[in-house]
């Protein structure tokens, strides 16, 4: 074997025919500047923070469910006191005081 | 104003040391055929050549400001690629000599080219892929591999005399 017909060889034998476009899988790690298994922590965090927005709006909506009848109970304790008052104050116009 | 492809790579190295992700994406439209065809060439297999250049291209991204600017970028890059590869190959545990499953339909030749470069010392394979790859001269290679030029065209002869070697025991 000639030296040209080895050189021919290795030309044919180490040509890459097609390369992959390496930016489209770079360009997340570029960007976010995390490494795969980082990105997947980044996501569960996230999902996490998400949760627990999701929920908080929920878990007052509850709260404010149960302390409502307190509340009502409350209100009406007020109007009939204020009713009483107003009653007395009557009574008392009418006797001349 | 003209500038030499090589002017070209610095302006955009020194960017991306600034982490300009342009600059990255330029770069590695320029350089990913050569990055890829070294791993691919070194590590046989296309999904571990794949993998070997995205970390090289990362290293870039991460350690730009290593290049001092005494080589080539594409010097740099192949050094850096290189590197990468042995890393890997060591981490492997193939036997070596074998060439394991490429993921595409070869040739008799090249097959019987691949598996006599794997008979080689590494750094005589590192000097004939280098020599061979699309894109890079003499001077580049031999940036790449950081010996002289002369030193690698002495070992490209010593390296092509035991290749034709291995070649022609084989065909017996």
């Amino acid at each position: 074997m000639n030296d040209f017909k080895l050189n021919q060889l290795l030309d044919d034998a180490l040509r890459v025919e097609e390369t992959p476009d390496l930016w489209m899988r770079i360009s997340p790690r570029v960007s976010t500047g995390l490494s795969g298994a980082e990105l997947l922590w980044a996501g569960g965090v996230a999902m996490a923070v998400l949760l627990v927005l999701v929920a908080m709006p929920l878990k007052a909506v509850s709260v404010e469910s149960r302390w409502e009848p307190i509340a009502y109970k409350a209100r009406m304790r007020a109007h009939q006191m204020a009713a009483s008052h107003d009653k007395l104050l009557i009574l008392a116009a009418d006797n001349g005081e | 104003m003209f500038r030499s492809p090589d002017e070209e790579d610095r302006r955009l190295l020194a960017r991306v040391v600034r982490h300009d992700e342009r600059a990255l994406q330029t770069l590695i439209r320029r350089h990913q055929r050569l990055v890829y065809g070294l791993c691919l060439n070194v590590m046989v297999n296309r999904e571990d050549a794949e993998e070997a250049a995205l970390e090289v291209f990362l290293k870039l991204w991460r350690k730009a400001e290593l290049h001092r600017g005494e080589c080539s970028v594409k010097s740099f890059l192949c050094r850096i690629a290189i590197n990468e590869c042995r890393d890997r190959l060591r981490r492997r545990t193939t036997i070596i000599g074998e060439v394991e499953d490429p993921g595409v339909e070869m040739s008799q030749d090249r097959l019987a080219i691949l598996c006599a470069l794997r008979n080689l010392e590494e750094d005589d394979r590192m000097a004939i892929i280098l020599y061979h790859l699309d894109g890079l001269s003499v001077d580049e290679a031999a940036e790449a591999l950081e010996i002289s030029p002369g030193v690698l065209k002495m070992r490209l002869v010593r390296t092509r005399a035991r290749l034709k070697v291995i070649l022609e025991d084989r065909d017996e």
